[in-house]
């Protein structure tokens, strides 16, 4: 059976595309799934390096379509999770190098290996966008809690629907609690009213995925991050779990304090 | 006696022409004797009349909206389509009286009193917001779906969205707009110059809205502001202004 094409998308930049995309691979290849990531943003490539994996690329995407070597050959073995391969962009070429039937092609050939292929598309939506969710039949949208990032999201959704990719699911990304309950962010509620897409992820901000991203050692492989946890659940929920949505519960002796008095001036209440 | 029996047969004439059917309506005749001759030397032709369409002639003569509605309603009865020129189109149709007073066939008063199917059940005013009378015969578009940022639909008629209007999208109509849902992008009504177009939405925060050549901009920093439920925005005096679809409802139009 054929697997999934799963593309990661998001119209603005910056947003968290290539980081949400090798942290639900190795997520994904932890639970034992067999997982290619596929790096479409071609001549900015970098979702090798958030993997850690620049130094391993011999050949690329490119050279796959232009009959330079053999699809297998390009392909990287991730260093940490078995199950995990790496397609990585070209640098040194533009995004014209590649079609959306050729990239429909190998999205295929893929599948016929791999339980899932996720692509990671490039920011905007001219070419490169085009040939980037070409193979997939879902799509995963990322997206801040920031208005221009959610109107971005939004009319990606509409281009996805135009090419019959219909329901993508949505990853709210970098929600910053306190900021959201001072009203200085938009809260979930409100991306979700605007985009009116089902939810498959809250990742809160999170300083270690900087540390993460630079080092290249993905984030879901830590245990103490929350960003990297909210990233695990979305791989679960992407297998179909049900998985609730505590994401933006706070944790730390701050939190924990906080819940506990709470707790004792409610019961206190309820006694009185 | 001869001149009060004269007065009544000629109270209605129906006259065949190259064109088509025209009814006329002799202006002098009260309207009670109008719906008389109608039902009397009309509706025993319905057979024969069934399905023409026919220009109704309405002269110079005043009566109430109920009252135009009335005689519409019995020239339907007779099988007789009433046709109005121009209101197709719909163009420079002014918005449409309401209440007691007395007004002219015009051919807003008969278009409204033609979409009001049951004049029993229009009551003295409008029988839904004259927003949506205003322009029967003139096209609508119905779209079923939310339009997201950078979808646009253009379309010469009113438009009728089931779904939201999202930032980044636009909207923009000959006619009427209605958004079944919430209008956060652009909407642009009376697109070729009707200052009687509206906009109704069930949340209406539009980012900018336009009618015929006016634009209007939402509050700076309102964007968080709970919904106030349904609304309308027109055109009054020299600037465009909301209020709620209910106070539309009570005040009518006028």
């Amino acid at each position: 059976m054929a697997g999934r094409a799963i593309v990661v998308t998001s119209g603005k930049g910056g947003v968290g595309k290539t980081t949400a995309t090798a942290n639900l691979g190795v997520a994904l290849a932890q639970m034992g799934r067999r997982v290619a990531v596929v790096d479409a943003d071609i001549g900015l490539r970098n979702l090798d390096v958030v993997l850690g994996l620049e130094n391993r690329i011999v050949y690329d995407l490119v050279d796959v379509i232009e009959g330079t070597c053999k699809l297998r050959a390009a392909l990287i073995r991730d260093k940490r999770v078995d199950n995990l391969v790496l397609l990585p962009a070209a640098q040194t070429r533009g995004k014209e190098a590649v079609t959306p039937e050729q990239m429909r092609d190998l999205v295929q050939q893929l599948r016929e290996e791999f339980d899932y292929v996720l692509v990671d598309c490039p920011a905007g939506i001219d070419q490169g966008f085009h040939s980037a969710v070409a193979g997939a039949s879902e799509a995963l949208i990322v997206t801040t809690p920031e208005v221009a990032a959610v109107r971005d999201a939004d009319r990606v959704i509409g281009l996805l629907e135009s090419k019959e990719i219909y329901e993508p699911r949505l990853i709210i990304n970098r929600i910053r609690p306190h900021m959201v309950r001072k009203g200085d962010m938009l809260e979930v509620g409100d991306v979700l009213e605007i985009l009116a897409i089902p939810l498959i992820g809250i990742v809160p901000d999170d300083e270690e995925i900087i540390v993460s991203t630079n080092r290249g050692e993905p984030v879901v492989l830590s245990n103490h991050s929350r960003a990297g946890r909210a990233l695990r659940n979305v791989a679960r929920r992407l297998e179909g779990e049900e998985v609730p949505f505590a994401e933006l519960e706070e944790d730390g002796w701050m939190a924990r304090l906080r819940r506990l008095i709470s707790r004792t001036s409610r019961a206190a209440s309820g006694r009185g | 006696m001869q001149g009060a029996l004269r007065q009544a047969s000629e109270a209605v004439v129906v006259k065949g022409s190259r064109h088509g059917l025209r009814v006329v309506i002799h202006e002098d005749v009260p309207m009670e004797r109008v719906l008389e001759a109608i039902r009397s030397r009309l509706l025993p032709a319905r057979r024969f009349f069934s399905g023409a369409v026919a220009r109704l002639e309405p002269g110079n003569r005043v009566a109430t909206w109920q009252q135009w509605a009335e005689l519409v309603a019995a020239l339907r009865e007779c099988g007789l389509e009433v046709e109005l020129p121009g209101v197709a189109d719909g163009a420079g149709v002014p918005a449409p009286p309401s209440g007691p007073e007395q007004v002219r066939g015009s051919r807003a008063v008969l278009g409204s009193a033609l979409l009001a199917r049951d004049p029993s059940q229009a009551g003295d005013g409008w029988p839904v917001s004259g927003a949506f009378a205003r322009q029967p015969g003139a096209r609508t578009l119905l779209v079923r779906r939310t339009l997201r940022s950078g979808q646009r639909v253009s379309f010469d008629g009113n438009v009728v969205v089931l779904g939201d209007v999202n930032p980044g999208a636009e909207v923009v109509a000959s006619g009427d707009i209605v958004v079944v849902g919430a209008l956060r992008g652009m909407a642009h009504a009376g697109a070729r110059g009707d200052e009687g177009a509206v906009v109704v939405a069930l949340d209406l925060r539009p980012v900018q809205l336009r009618i015929a050549h006016r634009v209007a901009r939402s509050p700076e920093g309102a964007s968080r502001a709970p919904a106030r439920g349904p609304e309308v925005a027109r055109i009054r005096g020299e600037a465009v202004e909301v209020v709620s679809y209910g106070e539309t409802l009570r005040g009518g139009t006028g």
